[in-house]
């Protein structure tokens, strides 16, 4: 019987085969670990506890009173802490009474008896924020605006728009203004933002003339807004024509984005100099080693 | 020769391999050895460091402002007080009278971060080397991990991608409470993150110890350190310790290896550790079991990709001696974390062990690839640019919450405010001053800000941050329930009541309180409605109430003789009584003493028998650890409203008695009566043993200068 043994050279192979084996397993597992990771990125934001208000914001004339009700339930999935309702009208600022905890699926109430002291009818700005903060003591706002007729209903005939924008530090919010009526509007424009964004400039005026369009912005400031998160703001416009008073409000949503660069580096930068790396670093695996 | 050079020059391939191989040559450079392996781990330890400074901002760091948020912010007083009160007596441990109706300082918790900021305040203000401690655990936790892989003899590139796959478990935002990351050092533990770090040292420390049978005595002052740094890093060592017992070869060696380690350490931490040991019946209990609601509270996406690497590590490795170390420690924390509420431990501390291992333990899957992997030197560079990318890209808030701790009290708009409030209080009272228990005064930097009112207006308070350390405790967070819209009720074994005014008042008295601290419209009105509060000052929306049945003195005597109560739950039978106390019930002593004849065992069924004297005449003087009083009662027991510690000696008086509900009692045989907080026989015992400690780590060093003297004598010969 011719038994065939393995010789010296088979196990040179096998050793080959494994040293051949080993290399792409270390290609194979750099691409996997910067895959992983590069898919991890891409993803939506981490699943973490949130906090979400669904306000319900009404309000009503009577006499010379405004009486304002708020209605906010929690709908995420932890408590809301310190809540607070705040309104802003007719010149005024009140404050609701601050209620500690707001646990999920609970609703906070609240309402306010304002009186009113215009001295021209029509249309004015009602706005609500909600101030509250999370388990960490870290403060949110949100905003409600809308209008209220005093003494008469006055629909304005500027028809507003502002343009959703992203920025991580500075940013600024256009907005754009349509006169729809017949004659020429000296509008006062200002921005309502959640405190967690600074706003640059306090009013901007615009001249309109009828049937034409205007267009300015705000310079904005992330003041202690979080990365990842939307905030809605409100760009109100107020003039006074003909005896009564218009409001118009146009809404506009801030998206603040993480801050793309790194120790003075962007991002896109870093990404070019890892797959560089990680090119060069899989192509050495493919060459022989003395 | 020449025929190969062609060669090289001709083919891109080999350029490559020339190119490598230029790197590997190990170059001298002032006798160290340099190779491109440690200047690669000496840049991105360098570059790590970077990364940190790039949240922590140096002009944050550097600026002389009190640090502030959570927890921070209550122990920058203690740092003060260790600097200004105890070091100049030559003291670490002492007697604090500012909170919680007064506590011993540093016998129940961790002196090492504040004796460093001490020590450091020498050439820095404190307010900076405050700051610097602080983030210590934060920036030595990469070191010391690189340091332990080193100490396992991880080839290269493993030890520096270990230090870098700490900065994933560093920047975790999903819990700031349960320690070691950097939302829980910015919320307060300090303290645990700087044990942790010397834990994972000392991780790698033992290994090589026992392996190459060295660094006894290095091991052994690391034992001492992670006492002094926090109770669960020293578990965590103990945990380490018993993983070499599990060798049949050396299990002898081992041992004796441990007893010599552990048995130095031990010897270096007795002037703390017996002392500690010895106090133990007057410490509060605080046990729970945290409640976690999902795995990724404690696996949250951010340690996802290093915990996948750890899980192929594992497999990968499971045949290298070293993983299994890695795995029976994690085990073993595992366990603890389960049995923690029955053994009387905190579970949640062993998570971020647990956390740590898991980030980092993927930092040796290349091992078994790194012998026929090309180009290696490649890596680091690799898993840096991933893991800092990675970490930035999954940070929200820590940057703000940087800002807000180091800007300080003093950076605060509302820091004039507070400093108004501070003023009106620094006055010549003696009372306490007590508040309401409100997240708005997070306002000022912090929700515990007036734990600090003993540093910015010179006053005892009653809460406080070690709220273990004192016997106090369950009466003064049942006080703040009372006087508080809302409690924070930490004890889970006592029970807490609501806003009650009325019910307080006797409370509040016991514990002489002068002046009570307002911010809600509800507290405000009811202590506008309650008889026995005036209001005295408003500052924006504070109000400061006074209590104008306080005298503010805190020696006095008892109306009604003492009772003995008869109890294995003294702590218990306190709490009961002093939440039905309305300022006409007999005091409890717990110690059966011929002085003590009144005796009973049913709360509702107390002898009440007044005690005949004179009008008494009593002037008092309170200093940090001395109570002097001058009293015309002589032989009359005499209550004193500071809390009962051991240490509490008297001269005047005969024996200082626990009376309830945590206080002292002297019967003076003078009229001149001292009361000082001195030593015990523990304190003696521990600082002997320290002594000997140090002995023989003295006697070591110098018996291996002597050694190396003979191994390596001088070139020159004596003159």
């Amino acid at each position: 019987m011719n038994l065939k043994l393995p010789t010296s050279n088979f196990k040179t192979n096998i050793k080959s085969q494994i040293t051949n084996l080993k290399r792409l397993g270390s290609s194979v597992l750099v691409f996997a670990l910067c895959f992983e990771v590069g898919c991890l990125m891409l993803e939506v934001p981490a699943q973490a506890s949130y906090i979400s208000l669904n306000t319900a914001l009404s309000s009503k004339v009577q006499g010379k009173n405004l009486k304002v009700m708020i209605s906010s339930t929690n709908k995420g999935d932890e408590s809301a802490y310190n809540l607070r309702a705040e309104i802003k009208v007719a010149g005024q600022s009140l404050l609701a009474e601050k209620r500690p905890e707001l646990p999920v699926n609970t609703a906070y109430q609240a309402q306010f008896d304002v009186p009113l002291t215009h001295q021209v009818p029509g249309n004015y700005p009602l706005l609500l924020i909600l101030h509250y903060t999370d388990a960490n003591q870290y403060p949110f706002s949100a905003l409600s605006v809308q209008t209220y007729a005093f003494g008469r209903e006055a629909p304005s005939p500027i028809f507003g728009q502002a343009k959703a924008t992203a920025f991580a530090k500075e940013g600024e919010l256009r907005f754009t203004l349509k006169n729809l009526g017949e004659s020429e509007v000296r509008a006062k424009t200002y921005l309502v933002a959640p405190q967690e964004l600074s706003i640059s400039q306090e009013k901007v005026e615009l001249v309109l003339s009828p049937k034409s369009e205007g267009s300015a912005s705000f310079k904005l400031k992330n003041f202690s807004a979080l990365n990842g998160s939307t905030y809605q703001l409100f760009a109100v416009t107020e003039y006074e024509s003909g005896g009564l008073h218009y409001t118009s409000v146009a809404p506009g949503t801030v998206k603040i984005t993480a801050e793309e660069s790194l120790l003075g580096l962007s991002y896109i930068l870093i990404y070019l100099l890892l797959a560089a790396l990680v090119i060069a670093f899989i192509a050495a695996q493919f060459i022989k080693k003395k | 020769m020449k025929e190969e050079r062609l060669d090289t020059a001709r083919k891109p391939a080999n350029k490559l391999r020339g190119f490598l191989a230029s790197w590997k040559p190990r170059r001298s450079v002032a006798g160290f050895q340099l190779s491109f392996e440690s200047v690669a781990d000496l840049v991105i330890l360098a570059l790590i460091l970077v990364f940190f400074l790039s949240f922590f901002a140096p002009n944050q760091l550097f600026s002389s402002t009190i640090t502030t948020g959570g927890d921070t912010g209550s122990h920058y007083n203690t740092a003060v007080y260790l600097k200004e009160a105890l070091l100049p007596q030559g003291k670490i441990m002492g007697w604090m009278m500012g909170n919680y109706a007064g506590f011993p300082l540093f016998y129940h918790y961790f002196p090492l971060p504040f004796v460093l900021m001490a020590g450091l305040s020498f050439i820095l203000p404190l307010q900076i080397a405050f700051k610097l401690i602080s983030v210590l655990g934060i920036f030595l936790l990469p070191l010391s991990i690189y340091f332990s892989f080193r100490a396992l003899k991880y080839d290269f590139p493993v030890p520096i991608t270990s230090a870098l796959f700490t900065l994933p478990f560093l920047f975790n935002e999903a819990n700031s409470m349960w320690g070691a990351n950097i939302p829980s050092t910015l919320a307060g533990e300090i303290s645990y993150s700087l044990g942790i770090s010397l834990a994972f040292l000392f991780f790698g420390t033992l290994y090589a110890g026992i392996r190459d049978k060295k660094w006894i005595i290095l091991n052994g002052l690391l034992v001492c350190l992670l006492g002094l740094s926090h109770g669960y890093s020293l578990i965590f060592g103990l945990v380490i310790g018993s993983y070499f017992l599990f060798s049949r070869q050396s299990f002898k060696d081992n041992l004796w290896y441990l007893v010599r380690v552990f048995g130095l350490g031990t010897l270096l931490l007795g002037f703390w550790f017996l002392p500690f040991l010895a106090t133990l019946p007057y410490v509060t209990e605080y046990v729970t079991a945290w409640y976690i609601k999902s795995i990724f509270e404690v696996l949250p996406r951010v340690l996802i990709p290093g915990a996948i690497l750890s899980l192929l590590a594992i497999f990968l490795n499971l045949f290298d001696r070293r993983t299994w170390y890695f795995i029976y420690t994690i085990a073993l924390c595992l366990l603890l974390y389960f049995l923690g509420p029955r053994i009387g431990v905190l579970d949640i501390r062993f998570i971020p062990i647990l956390q740590i291992f898991i980030a980092i333990f993927g930092a040796t899957l290349p091992l078994v690839f790194l012998k026929e992997m090309n180009f290696k030197q490649a890596l680091p560079g690799i898993l840096l640019l991933s893991v800092i990318l990675w970490t930035a890209v999954n940070v929200t808030f820590i940057k703000g919450w940087i800002a807000w701790n180091y800007s300080g009290f003093d950076g605060k708009n509302t820091w004039p405010l507070l400093q108004q409030i501070s003023t009106h209080l620094r006055s010549p009272d003696n009372g306490r001053v007590v508040y309401e228990h409100s997240p708005l005064h997070n306002a000022f930097g912090t929700e515990r800000v007036f734990e600090s009112l003993p540093l910015f207006a010179q006053r005892n308070t009653l809460e406080g941050l070690y709220m273990q350390s004192s016997p106090s405790s369950p009466f003064i967070f049942y006080i703040q329930s009372e006087v508080s819209k809302v409690c924070s009720g930490p004890f889970p074994q006592y029970q807490y009541t609501h806003l009650n005014l009325p019910t307080a008042l006797p409370h509040l008295l016991l514990f002489n309180v002068a002046q009570y601290i307002v911010r809600t419209p509800e507290a405000k009105k009811a202590a506008a409605e309650t008889p026995g509060f005036q209001l005295e000052k408003t500052f924006g929306e504070y109000q400061i109430y006074r209590l104008t049945g306080n005298d503010g003195h805190y020696v006095v005597p008892l109306r009604y003789e003492p009772v003995f109560f008869r109890t294995d739950k003294w702590k218990l039978a306190s709490f009961d009584w002093f939440r039905n106390y309305t300022g006409d019930e007999p005091f409890l002593v717990f110690r059966d003493d011929p002085r003590f004849k009144e005796k009973a065992s049913d709360l509702s069924a107390l002898p009440k028998v007044p005690l005949k004297m004179a009008q008494p005449e009593i002037k008092e003087t309170i200093k940090n650890e001395e109570i002097i009083f001058d009293t015309n009662l002589i032989g009359q027991p005499h209550l004193i409203k500071v809390s009962y510690h051991p240490n509490w000696q008297v001269e005047g008086a005969d024996k200082v008695y626990f009376v309830s509900p945590s206080f002292m009692l002297v019967y003076p045989q003078q009229t001149h009566v001292r009361l000082y907080f001195g030593q015990t026989i523990w304190n003696y015992l521990g600082e002997g043993m320290t002594l000997v400690g140090l002995m023989l780590v003295l006697f070591s060093l110098i018996r291996c200068v002597k050694v190396s003297h003979l191994l390596f004598p001088s070139s020159d010969p004596p003159k």
